[in-house]
């Protein structure tokens, strides 16, 4: 009797769980308005704070205040990405997503973020006009524009100016490696130049700078190439020279504490060096071979969400956000480069020295891929480096059982 | 025991039988169903069901990833929830000793681990195992000379040894408290007896501590257990699984949930995932069962 | 008792010795919490073995107090922390009554699946816990999160308690039965005053599962005045950054309720349990 009861409420339970799954299956809402209508909510998740965010807050203020029947909430969202990919599946989130390019292939595969061409009157051209290449590939895929750009950001070298002058500053490969060397025989107890060996993102500049790659967009892998090689033999050569066991952490504090004199840091870091009381200055990462090296380009992107209920006003909010006088105050106010090429040139702009100092990078990096693929490769490059910067397998062995963990990631993929 | 009315049962059960069919069954229900589609990146809003496609890549071979993190993570529980027990017991039993005064100090300090959030604690130690510039080593300097340091985290034994002293630091206080509870519901009558009988410590310890202890360590033991085998902050915070020494292979400390985030939330193969959940799932809900069978906790109930 | 040298002497010397052992492997992390918290520039660490900073300060204190939303994520959590204790109480009480003292078919599966269960992480059930709480409406309130943390803790708290009510004598409560009382008044007024260790246990850990959890709050909350604490520090951080000083100062702020908790809740670790009570 009892048994009959306890089925009988076990088997209500599961139709009802069944009856959830399948409504979490269907799809979204339609998407109207995609004529523009300046009235409504637009919501803007996003990872700014601090002084950054109340520069951009503004500029938002002066978009309201211009259309009053707009309003604009903005959402602070610690794990940006992951969250996203849990709400707007289900059919929330925000309209907006201020995040960086490379989730962009992700996101689109995800159906999470649509194209915004025609609306609001944005189309290649108009990109092409506004944006520098760089940020316009790193927001368009397969052909369709997805995101707009905001600001762009690249590492570069950073030195500090009491440990080493500017024309001390190695400008080649050769000449960084026995810096490294000299200075720290020099010097016992510092470093001439670290970084996080141990990443794929910091250490892309080799990778790329000596012919190799990491992934192509039709996601072919580039890692047993002897560029790739190369790029890996260099980056051992500092075994040694860098504390073994270094990562992002240890090279900025090191760098903090006056004990390194060079490190390869992104323009994130360089505030609270101000406040860590070091006087550094920007250079550009040496050339290898007689050519500049190439780090990789971020591009910090306005996306909208396939759930945004007035996808025109989302973008014709976000066109504003990045025309030419508002990327000049942000860039003023937080010392960014900006991706818009009309505020890059204004003269207020080039003063910041940061801005000139990464900026001068920027113009030699490659776009951060935003093709998903990519998202296969960071795993196996970071454990590649990890087993070559302690030593546990030389550099074709790791880089052979990089690519066949990458290529079996990229068919998970498909 | 008595019958009481299904009403009444039901009024007493139901919270609890609610609650965890929404979040814990459900969940369990979901991911069998994912497991059997081809969910990922590419086939994410619109996906089809496709069988046992994915348990089948699961068991590719007995050299299969699989296999290595499951053995590897089990390796792990097995050392752990002995240390745990160990420190957990003997702090709690020291706490509950006649000759130690002011107690709440004792007890507050021991339970400050758990108090921190795991999320800097883990952190904090992660600094600690610096090869180079790590408390740990720059203590061990001194007494072994200037160059010398402990490959905590880059040899692939020691940085499995790391994350279990960080583990057994950040969950004895679990052990520990229940264990005090539970002291506490042994009457002091007993320990008496034994001692006008003249029973030395160490058997008052065997023959009456522990057997009335065993209800509430066991469930503790058992979720600690299964706690302790779905780790993933400790242990992604302090080595994200490393050290690696081959792109091809799981890393040292790389245990089934810490390869789970990594291939479900980078790789975005959620239907994989799903299957190795479930199956993880099966394997430690078999485990859970035997060991409550075994132990003859549930026999005794259903008087 | 043997009252030879070493039960008098030794044994104490031993347990205190092994306390301060312990003593120094608790706090010594936390020690660095402690002063990363009050070092200026946001570094956890200084490389050379210096125990305290230099230049000590409360900037870090001063900053997460005022410049971020930090009292607004400390009410939330004590909200989210203190329902899951009450609620969390409340249903592993009456759940493990239920189990200690009632017999109904299907008890011994109950149990067994109860314990089984847990063992699916809970990373993997994030996206299905959101679409069920979209669908009963919770999203984004501390309700439904309050629900995740209580259904998450009860079962062990249900086991734990019933274990702790099976040591309590039926022939109390059969003693009350017979002298009038209901069930539920035999329930409330004799085990429960009797099991106040293993209560204050299961208060404690449904705090603590609420109060340092950050992983599904973070999915579960929606919009920044519902944030609680450790969302809150872990968004403090970005791209590659973490403000080791705010998050060291926050982390020690958050501790302190824990530690004030545990205090009030400890003087429940006195035995509970009367032999004497069903005599006369």
């Amino acid at each position: 009797m009892a048994w009959n009861r306890w089925a009988k409420s076990v088997g209500v339970a599961l139709l009802t769980m069944a009856a959830l799954l399948l409504a979490a299956c269907g799809g979204s809402e339609n998407n109207t308005g995609t004529t523009l209508n300046r009235s409504g909510t637009i919501t803007i998740w996003h990872n700014w704070e601090g002084s950054y965010l109340d520069a951009k807050k503004a500029i938002f203020d002066a978009y309201t205040k211009q259309y009053p029947n707009v309003t604009i909430n903005l959402v602070h969202k610690p794990n940006l990405t992951d969250a996203v990919t849990t709400a707007v599946p289900a059919g929330q989130g925000p309209d907006v997503i201020a995040w960086v390019d490379d989730v962009l292939g992700k996101f689109v595969k995800l159906d999470i973020i649509r194209p915004l061409d025609g609306l609001a009157g944005v189309d290649m051209a108009y990109m092409n006009a506004n944006f520098s290449k760089a940020a316009v590939d790193a927001d368009t895929f397969e052909g369709k524009i997805y995101g707009m750009p905001e600001t762009v950001e690249a590492i570069t070298m950073i030195y500090n100016k009491d440990l080493v002058s500017s024309d001390q500053v190695p400008k080649t490969t050769d000449a960084l490696q026995s810096f490294a060397a000299s200075f720290q025989s020099s010097h016992p107890g510092k470093y001439g130049v670290v970084w996080n060996t141990k990443d794929a993102y910091f250490n892309a500049p080799w990778v790329y700078g000596f012919g190799g790659y990491y992934v192509k967009a039709d996601g072919t892998v580039g890692l047993t190439t002897d560029g790739t090689k190369a790029g890996f033999n260099f980056i051992t050569s500092f075994r040694g020279k860098i504390p073994a066991a270094v990562d992002y952490g240890v090279a900025d504090t090191l760098f903090k504490e006056g004990k390194a004199a060079i490190i390869i840091n992104g323009p994130w870091s360089v505030a609270d060096y101000g406040k860590a009381n070091v006087k550094y200055g920007l250079a550009t990462l040496p050339t290898a071979n007689g050519k500049p090296v190439s780090p990789f380009v971020g591009v910090k992107t306005l996306m909208v969400s396939t759930n945004a209920s007035n996808p025109a006003l989302a973008v014709d909010v976000i066109k504003w956000f990045d025309n030419k006088d508002n990327e000049v105050a942000q860039s003023v106010a937080n010392k960014e480069i900006p991706a818009n090429k009309l505020a890059l040139a204004d003269p207020q702009v080039q003063a910041i020295e940061q801005v000139k100092g990464f900026g001068a990078q920027v113009s030699n990096g490659v776009p951060l891929p935003n093709t998903p693929y990519m998202s296969a490769l960071w795993d196996p490059v970071a454990k590649a480096l990890e087993a070559v910067w302690t030593g546990k397998q030389s550099v074709d062995a790791a880089l052979s059982d990089a690519q066949k963990a990458a290529l079996a990631n990229i068919s998970q993929l498909k | 025991m008595y019958r009481t009315s299904l009403r009444l049962t039901l009024t007493y059960l139901s919270p609890m039988v609610v609650g965890v069919g929404l979040i814990s069954l459900f969940p369990i229900l979901y991911n069998v169903y994912i497991s059997f589609t081809n969910q990922n990146l590419y086939h994410f809003r619109q996906y089809s069901i496709v069988g046992f496609v994915n348990y089948g890549k699961l068991f590719q071979g007995l050299d299969a990833d699989f296999f290595i993190v499951l053995g590897r993570t089990f390796l792990f529980v097995a050392i752990c929830i002995p240390l745990f027990l160990a420190v957990g017991m003997a702090a709690a039993m020291a706490l509950n000793h006649p000759s130690v005064r002011f107690k709440p100090f004792w007890r507050v300090a021991l339970i400050v681990p758990w108090a921190v959030p795991s999320y800097i604690t883990a952190l904090v130690w992660k600094f600690f195992f610096n090869e180079d510039f790590g408390t740990l080593n720059q203590l061990y300097r001194v007494v072994a000379g200037p160059h010398a340091g402990l490959p905590w985290l880059s040899d692939p034994t020691w940085a499995f040894a790391s994350i279990v002293i960080a583990n057994v630091w950040m969950s004895y206080p679990f052990f520990m408290i229940v264990i005090l509870g539970a002291l506490q519901s042994i009457p002091s009558e007993l320990y008496e007896a034994a001692a006008v009988d003249g029973a030395p410590a160490w058997s008052q310890f065997r023959r009456i501590t522990l057997p009335l202890l065993r209800p509430a360590i066991l469930p503790a033991t058992i979720l600690s257990a299964i706690v302790t085998f779905n780790v993933l902050n400790t242990a992604y915070l302090i080595t994200k699984g490393g050290p690696f020494i081959s792109a091809a292979k799981p890393g040292a400390t790389d245990f089934v949930m810490v390869y789970a985030f990594r291939v479900a939330f980078q790789l975005f193969n959620y239907s994989y995932i799903a299957a190795f959940a479930v199956v993880i799932f099966f394997l430690l809900f078999t485990v859970t069962l035997g060991s409550l069978r075994f132990t003859g906790l549930v026999r005794e109930e259903a008087r | 008792m043997r009252t030879g040298a070493f039960s008098r002497y030794g044994v104490p010397i031993l347990i205190h010795a092994f306390l301060v052992a312990m003593l120094i492997f608790a706090l010594f992390p936390v020690f660095f919490v402690l002063q990363a918290a009050f070092r200026p520039g946001q570094s956890l660490y200084s490389l050379t073995l210096s125990l305290w900073p230099d230049h000590p300060t409360w900037d870090n204190f001063v900053y997460i107090w005022t410049r971020v939303p930090f009292p607004t994520w400390l009410k939330n959590s004590l909200g989210i922390g203190i329902g899951t204790m009450i609620a969390g109480l409340i249903g592993s009480a009456t759940g493990a009554y239920a189990l200690a003292r009632f017999r109904f078919a299907g008890k011994r599966m109950t149990l067994i699946l109860l314990l089984a269960i847990q063992a699916f992480p809970t990373v993997l059930a994030l996206v299905p816990i959101y679409i069920i709480l979209r669908t009963v409406g919770l999203i984004g309130s501390p309700f439904g999160l309050m629900l995740a943390y209580v259904a998450g803790a009860l079962v062990f708290s249900t086991w734990n308690l019933k274990g702790y009510f099976d040591t309590i004598p039926r022939e109390l409560d059969e003693a009350a039965l017979i002298d009038g009382c209901t069930v539920t008044q035999a329930f409330i007024r004799i085990v429960l005053p009797l099991s106040l260790p293993a209560l204050a246990v299961t208060a404690l850990l449904m705090f603590l599962t609420a109060w340092n959890e950050w992983v599904m709050a973070q999915t579960l909350l929606l919009s920044e005045d519902a944030y609680t604490v450790p969302v809150g520090l872990w968004g403090l951080q970005d791209n590659y950054r973490i403000p080791w000083g705010y998050f060291a100062a926050g982390s020690l702020l958050v501790s302190i309720p824990v530690m004030v908790l545990f205090l009030g809740l400890q003087q429940y670790f006195r035995s509970g349990l009367t032999v004497g009570g069903v005599k006369g």
